[in-house]
């Protein structure tokens, strides 16, 4: 498993999103939000399993030098719990 | 055997069950827990009794949230998820408890030599680089010493939150059954109430370590009876590349192990048994490159020839 050669190749999709060729059979597609962010989504009709990510811009990085493992605390803490009950 | 390690194989596959668990870069945890429920396993229970995982990890530059459920499940996982985004609680009364995951993980992590070599590195490098981290974190710095010199945690969480977490530094990317309209619909109206204000992410200086700590030789004392000469390089960030990937490239033409490579070679000389090699730190600021070499003979024991 040294070198991954599908990932090198991209064929052109419509709508400015290119697809890895092993993705062939999916469609792509993107928006940039109102609010600036920006989602990306994958169409595949015969998925039996669906998936989703959210990919911040910061880690511990930018995380202040006088309290180190604050920016993976939060990832925790994120994860558990928020407002909006069904 | 060539293992390549590099963090955007991790973005590229999204899969960490391929990624050794001692990776440089990440600090992941197992147990992810829920949301919109008044219990806080609610999600993770949730995720799972729907054949699902959930998992985050936090990196230099990134922190990353992901779960796959049945595709039946999407929307109701979805409006579960964007909610950490859209309204996260950060309840106090669970800080104690996830200041105890943090603490297990680091634990787990001082154990293994990898972590070990990877807080070497940074406990090493340029003091005034942000590379100079300990990023896991555990109950002594995040609470006994702030709480010794008058810092609020809570405070601090909460601004390091509002600064970095919003609209114009997050992505979200939604793989489902339905059409890409429906998707981006679903995606919309779920993730468009995340908040737009905040602070531009910063860059760091690409080189960590500076001319103090560059050609030098640091010797480990390794917990597990093993020999390894790791080889690393300070390079520019290598992820605006993405298409081009020079590194994989290079972790190719470096690890490959047919006639005539340096695996092979060493092999030969009886001097290393495997090799590995491949982009170790990937960052946005910066992009570092490894050689790992297994110094051990074929029969187990380490190699003296090859020590000069």
């Amino acid at each position: 498993m040294c070198a991954t050669p599908q990932l090198f190749a991209f064929v052109p999709q419509s709508g400015g999103v290119e697809i890895p060729a092993s993705d062939e059979g999916r469609e792509y597609a993107y928006r940039v939000l109102p609010n600036g962010m920006t989602v990306l989504v994958v169409s595949d009709p015969v998925a039996t399993k669906s998936a989703a990510a959210v990919s911040v811009r910061a880690g511990s990085y930018d995380e202040p030098t006088n309290l180190p493992g604050l920016a993976h605390f939060l990832e925790h803490m994120c994860f558990m719990g928020s407002e909006s009950v069904r | 055997m060539c293992v390549p390690y590099s963090a955007l194989q991790i973005q590229q596959k999204f899969d960490e069950a391929s990624v050794p668990d001692w990776f440089a870069l990440v600090t992941s945890h197992p147990r992810v827990l829920g949301s919109q429920f008044p219990d806080e396993e609610g999600w993770h229970k949730w995720v799972a009794a729907n054949g699902g995982m959930s998992n985050a990890f936090t990196a230099a530059e990134e922190t990353r949230y992901f779960f796959e459920v049945k595709a039946e499940q999407l929307r109701e996982a979805l409006d579960r998820f964007a909610g950490f985004f859209t309204s996260p609680l950060l309840k106090e009364e669970g800080a104690a408890r996830e200041l105890l995951a943090v603490d297990s993980e680091h634990a787990k992590n001082k154990q293994n030599d990898m972590w070990r070599e990877m807080q070497l590195d940074r406990s090493t490098a340029n003091p005034a680089h942000v590379h100079n981290r300990f990023a896991t974190g555990d109950s002594k710095t995040l609470r006994d010493e702030p709480q010794a010199s008058g810092i609020d945690v809570r405070a601090a969480l909460l601004e390091y939150h509002n600064s970095n977490y919003h609209a114009g530094r997050m992505y979200a990317v939604v793989v489902g059954k339905e059409s890409p309209a429906e998707l981006l619909e679903m995606a919309s109206a779920r993730f468009g109430g995340v908040r737009s204000e905040g602070a531009e992410k910063q860059l760091y200086p690409s080189d960590p370590y500076g001319e103090e700590r560059t050609a030098v030789v640091q010797y480990m004392l390794p917990l597990k009876e093993t020999r390894r000469l790791n080889l690393k390089w300070a390079l520019p960030p290598a992820s605006k590349h993405w298409r081009s990937k020079p590194l994989n490239l290079l972790s190719h033409l470096i690890g490959h192990e047919t006639k005539g490579s340096v695996a092979q070679f060493l092999r030969e000389k009886g001097w290393s048994v495997g090799l590995s090699c491949g982009e170790l730190d990937s960052a946005e600021s910066l992009s570092s490159f490894g050689v790992i070499i297994d110094v051990r003979s074929e029969s187990g024991s380490e190699s003296e020839s090859g020590s000069g």
